[in-house]
């Protein structure tokens, strides 16, 4: 039936800082428990610019064709100290709270620049005895802001820290069977700095530090490895505890230890990996564990803090404002700016235009002032002899008011005819100086002889302006 | 706390902040006004600068017109012996055989870019010498033209009138 079962994987991405480089790598994790390598690279961060960061660990990434990565950062056992504690339950709101009040007694020299992580690393159940053992560590709080800046600059955020004492420790009691061979030591070496871990069924029982000589190894382990070996004999047998050598201590052949101890092999003998590769390997199989971070100020502390915090508070809202008022002041300015450099862009080409402009402006006021005089001078005489063309014998026109000032000229005349009357007046209106011609007035008088009508025409002149 | 946010802190004090917020505020409502100030002159310099280009675009209407230009440059030679214009119109009357009654000046008067003197004159006569006048004073070579006439006849009929004239001198070089 398995081919029915759905084939899962787990990716995770971890990194480490060392130095001035992010190592990184993404690792796939399948159900079988295999696990492998998708993508490996070394970032020179201070060769690179925050966007080419960005770009390359987006490269990496796309290389990889992966989404929803958990990503896990390792931190060095040599930048952080160590406290094991234990508590009778397996509930871990509980634990933080007894966590909370136990550690002001336990590390009395807690000071406000170091940030305190714990991992849980052994949890028994048993019906009498419930226990849970975590391992807490702290690590400067410049060390930790610092490296997450990095991360952050590389596109990432860990969902853990996980201390590499606890990822060795849990990568080797999980890889290889060592329950049968607890306690045991681990000792790995990578670019001259070693750690060494002991662990057992209630978990880490021991984690050093040391440095040594990559080309003198058998000289320098027996320097820096042999005072800790010494002091672990010190209470016991010193065969009481399996002996694993991993990183560039896996080769070793220094005869102090070899003699001494009984080594055993680790499943990636054949695979040889590379001791940041060993790190990266431990760090992806690490299980997820409740985390937390934790302040261990005095209440005094925490009240300056909390009032800097407020201040912090208000000072960046007030930053804010300001930084808003000034943005806006900005915009402002450009739009002004960017409108004064229209107005004198406009000025220049007027400036250049304007010799062209005057002498056209001139020469269309001549021509403006001959076309009025012609207007003035053609117009009363055409005026009055087509008003006088259009009378006729029937008409006999009496007044004549001309008025170019008014537009309008006014008639008075006498004619036996109305008939004759409206005839003149429609064509009066056809005459093209005029824009109309109206009747005013039309009465009828009897003289001695015959009937006259008397009337009277207003046209108005059409404007030419 | 480090250094400087600290310096932050105590540079981002409630007075200073309140301080630089109503500086900034009043020069954004400074730079508003300039803005707006500035918005009008565009508007104006892009209309002046639209009709300067349409009035460049019709200059080749006026090519051709070096004629009437000599006209225009003709009569504005002779406004400066035309001090003494209203002299000639009695002269004028008396050739088309019309009675002066009346002549009086009527004062300047500016019309946008001319000024106007002008001349009120009253006469008699036939129609035919009134008209004779009116052709006469067309054909001046001057900008002189009559702006208003009331013609009266004596007796309907017999063609003879009486006629109130405002003759005008257009002058365009005051």
């Amino acid at each position: 039936m398995s081919i029915f079962r759905k084939e899962t994987s787990k990716l995770i991405g971890v990194s480490l800082l060392s130095g001035d480089t992010l190592h990184f790598a993404i690792l796939k994790i399948l159900n079988g428990g295999s696990i492998q390598f998708l993508a490996r690279k070394d970032f020179q961060v201070m060769k690179l610019t925050a966007a080419e960061r960005k770009h390359e660990m987006h490269l990496l990434l796309a290389e990889t064709n992966t989404k929803n990565i958990e990503f896990r950062h390792l931190v060095m056992r040599d930048r952080a100290f160590t406290k094991q504690f234990q508590f009778p339950s397996r509930n871990m709101v509980e634990i933080r709270q007894m966590l909370r009040l136990r550690l002001p007694r336990e590390i009395p020299s807690a000071i406000d620049e170091i940030v305190y992580h714990f991992h849980q690393v052994k949890s028994e159940s048993k019906i009498a005895n419930i226990q849970t053992t975590v391992l807490l560590f702290g690590v400067s709080k410049d060390a930790v802001n610092h490296e997450y800046d990095i991360l952050r600059s590389f596109g990432i955020m860990p969902n853990h820290i996980i201390l590499t004492t606890v990822a060795l420790s849990g990568y080797l009691r999980k890889t290889h069977d060592a329950t049968h061979h607890l306690p045991a030591l681990l000792l790995f070496g990578d670019r001259g700095k070693g750690e060494a871990v002991l662990f057992d069924a209630q978990g880490i029982q021991m984690s050093r530090t040391f440095s040594f000589d990559l080309t003198d190894l058998a000289h320098s382990t027996d320097q820096s490895v042999r005072p800790i070996l010494d002091a672990l004999d010190q209470g016991g047998d010193e065969r009481s505890y399996s002996m694993y050598l991993a990183g560039e201590l896996y080769k070793t052949e220094a005869d102090w230890l070899v003699t001494r101890h009984t080594i055993h092999t680790l499943p990636q003998a054949e695979l040889n990996p590379l001791p940041m590769d060993f790190l990266f390997m431990a760090g992806a199989e690490t299980p997820d564990e409740e985390c937390d971070e934790f302040n261990l100020l005095p209440e005094d502390v925490k009240g300056r803090i909390y009032t800097a915090n407020v201040q912090k508070s208000w000072a960046a809202l007030r930053a804010s404002l300001v930084s808003c008022a000034v943005a806006i002041l900005l915009v402002s300015v450009f739009f002004s700016l960017r409108t004064l450099l229209g107005v004198s862009y406009l000025n220049r080409q007027i400036s250049i235009l304007n010799p062209d402009v005057k002498e056209v402006k001139d020469i269309s006021r001549k021509v403006k002032f001959l076309n009025r005089l012609r207007l003035d001078k053609i117009r009363p005489i055409d005026v009055f002899v087509r008003i006088h063309e259009q009378a006729g014998s029937e008409i006999q026109l009496n007044e004549l008011d001309y008025n170019s000032e008014d537009k309008s000229i006014r008639l008075k005349g006498i004619s036996i005819s109305q008939s004759a009357i409206d005839r003149y007046v429609k064509e009066l209106g056809g005459i093209a100086w005029f824009s109309k011609a109206e009747l005013q007035y039309s009465e009828s008088s009897r003289d001695a002889k015959d009937l006259q009508f008397q009337f009277a025409v207003r046209a108005s002149l059409k404007s030419f302006d | 706390m480090d250094k400087r946010m600290s310096n932050i802190i105590s540079f981002f004090s409630l007075r200073k902040s309140l301080m630089l917020i109503i500086i900034v505020l009043g020069l954004t409502l400074l730079n508003t006004k300039w803005l707006s100030s500035l918005n009008f002159s565009l508007d104006q310099r892009s209309r002046e600068f639209s009709e300067s280009q349409l009035l460049l675009e019709s200059k080749s209407e006026f090519e051709g017109r070096e004629k009437e230009l000599e006209a225009f440059s003709a009569f504005t030679k002779a406004e400066k012996n035309d001090s003494k214009w209203a002299d000639v119109i009695p002269g004028l009357v008396a050739d088309h055989r019309l009675i002066l009654r009346q002549i009086r000046p009527g004062g300047e008067q500016r019309k946008g870019q001319f000024i106007q003197e002008e001349l009120m004159v009253q006469v008699d006569g036939s129609i035919q010498s009134f008209l004779g006048f009116l052709h006469a004073l067309t054909a001046l070579e001057k900008p002189i033209y009559v702006s208003r006439y009331v013609v009266t006849a004596r007796s309907v009929g017999t063609g003879f009138i009486s006629a109130e004239m405002n003759i005008v001198y257009l002058n365009i070089k005051k």
